[in-house]
C-alpha cells in the first residue's frame, strides 16, 4: 500500500485533474454563447406581450431607473422594472410591469433559490397573476391588509417577492408622477 | 452475488434492490423533486448519468485508490459528474437548472450513489459496475415518477410538461398531497405496497 506520501499525492492528482476537467468544459460550454442576453429585457417582453423596444430611462450618474415599453408604431404601453431582495435562502430577483395608470400590468421571476415545490412555487402564474391590477398600496399580503394571496407553507417567499414589488413602485411612480407632469 | 452478469446487475435495481422503496436510500429528493413530473424526470436523467460514470470510473480506479482515501476520492469522482451534469444543464436548458435548484448539487451527497461506489462498484469490474449504476438510476427514476405523477395529478389536478398541460382532471386539487406531508404520507403509503409485492414474490 502507498505511504502517507503517495495517498497525499494521489488525492492531489485526482482533484487538479477534476478541476482541469471542469474548468475547461466550463469555459467551452461559456464559448458556445449558449447563457444569453440580459434576462430583465426577457422578462419584460414576457410581461409586455405587444412590446418591441424597451428604452431604459437614466438618472444623472447614467444609472438605470426604470424602462419604457413601446409598440412597434412607437405608442408608449407601460414601464418595466427589475429588482433583486433577500428571500429565504437567497437573493431572489423579479422584473415587472406598470401600466399607464401604475397599477401592475404583470411579474416573472428572474431568478430566486427558494425551496422546491414550497417557496419556489413564486415563480408560477397562480401566484404572480394575482398581482395583475393592483395599485402600489395593495401590494401586500392579505394577513398585512392586502390582496395577495400566500402561498400556503411559503411565507416568507411570498412575502419577499410582495415587497420587493411594493417597495419598487413606491421608487418608480414618484419618478413617473414626475415625469408626466412635466 | 459477485457470479452474476451485467444484465442481472442491472435488473436488480429495478425491483429486488430497489434504491428507494427496498433499501430506503435516496429519500430526501424522492419527496423534494417529486411535486412535479417535469422536475422529477430530469432529475431522474441526471442521477442515472451521475451513477453509471461514477460506478465505472470508480471500478476503473478501484486498484489505485489506497482504501485510506477510498472516501474522499469517490467524493470527489462523483463531485466532478455532478458539476459537470450542473454546467450542461445550465447551459441547455436553464429553466430545469433553475426548477432543480439546490437538490442537483446535492446529487454528490445522494447516498444511493456513494452507496453504490463504496459497496459494489469499489469491489467489481467496470462493466457491472456500470449495469448496476444504471439500474439504480432508472429505478430511482422510476420510483420518483410514481411518486410525483401521483402527486401533480391529485395535488395540482393535471400534469403540465414544458409548458403543455398533458391532461387536467376535473376534479379539485388534494393542496395537501403537493406539500411535504403528502410527500411523506404517499411516499408511507407507496412503500407499503411495494414490501406487499415484495413478500408475495419471495414468501
Amino acid at each position: 500500500m502507498a505511504g502517507p506520501v503517495g495517498i497525499v499525492g494521489r488525492l492531489t492528482v485526482t482533484l487538479l485533474i477534476s478541476v482541469f476537467l471542469l474548468t475547461t468544459y466550463s469555459n467551452l460550454v461559456g464559448d458556445l454563447g449558449v447563457i444569453d442576453g440580459d434576462p430583465a429585457l426577457k422578462a419584460f417582453s414576457k410581461i409586455f406581450r405587444d412590446a418591441s423596444i424597451f428604452k431604459p430611462v437614466f438618472d444623472e450618474k447614467n444609472d438605470t431607473l426604470y424602462f419604457e415599453a413601446y409598440s412597434v408604431d412607437g405608442r408608449l404601453l407601460g414601464y418595466g422594472f427589475s429588482q433583486t431582495g433577500r428571500g429565504m435562502w437567497g437573493d431572489i430577483q423579479v422584473a415587472g410591469g406598470l401600466d399607464l395608470d401604475f397599477n401592475v400590468i404583470g411579474l416573472s421571476v428572474i431568478e430566486q433559490g427558494e425551496t422546491p415545490g414550497l417557496g419556489a412555487r413564486i415563480v408560477e402564474d397562480r401566484f404572480l397573476d394575482q398581482f395583475k391590477g393592483l395599485e402600489s398600496g395593495d401590494v401586500k399580503l392579505e394577513k398585512y391588509g392586502g390582496k395577495v394571496d400566500a402561498i400556503s407553507g411559503a411565507s416568507i417567499s411570498s412575502k419577499a417577492v410582495t415587497e420587493i414589488i411594493r417597495l419598487e413602485m413606491e421608487r418608480v411612480i414618484p419618478l413617473l408622477e414626475a415625469n408626466v407632469d412635466e | 452475488m459477485w457470479m452474476s452478469s451485467a444484465p442481472l446487475e442491472f435488473k436488480k435495481g429495478l425491483f429486488v434492490r430497489h434504491p428507494v422503496f427496498h433499501m430506503l436510500l435516496g429519500l430526501c429528493t424522492s419527496l423534494a423533486i417529486s411535486i412535479k413530473v417535469e422536475n422529477a424526470l430530469a432529475m431522474g436523467v441526471a442521477t442515472i448519468f451521475v451513477l453509471g460514470a461514477s460506478n465505472m470510473l470508480i471500478s476503473l480506479l478501484r486498484n489505485q485508490i489506497p482504501r485510506e482515501i477510498e472516501l474522499p476520492s469517490f467524493l470527489v469522482i462523483i463531485a466532478t459528474f455532478v458539476t459537470l451534469t450542473e454546467i450542461t444543464l445550465k447551459a441547455f436548458t436553464p429553466e430545469i437548472h433553475k426548477a432543480l435548484g439546490i437538490y442537483l448539487p446535492l446529487i454528490t451527497v445522494n447516498c444511493i450513489v456513494l452507496a453504490r461506489a463504496q459497496s459494489f462498484a469499489a469491489r467489481t469490474t467496470p462493466i457491472k459496475a456500470l449495469a448496476d449504476g444504471l439500474g439504480m438510476g432508472v429505478g430511482y427514476t422510476y420510483g420518483l415518477l410514481i411518486i410525483s405523477v401521483i402527486r401533480e395529478t391529485f395535488g395540482k389536478g393535471g400534469i403540465e410538461i414544458m409548458g403543455k398541460t398533458l391532461f387536467t382532471l376535473n376534479i379539485a386539487p388534494t393542496e395537501l398531497l403537493a406539500l411535504p406531508p403528502g410527500g411523506f404520507i404517499l411516499m408511507g403509503l407507496l412503500l407499503a405496497v411495494f414490501t406487499r409485492f415484495e413478500r408475495r414474490r419471495a414468501p
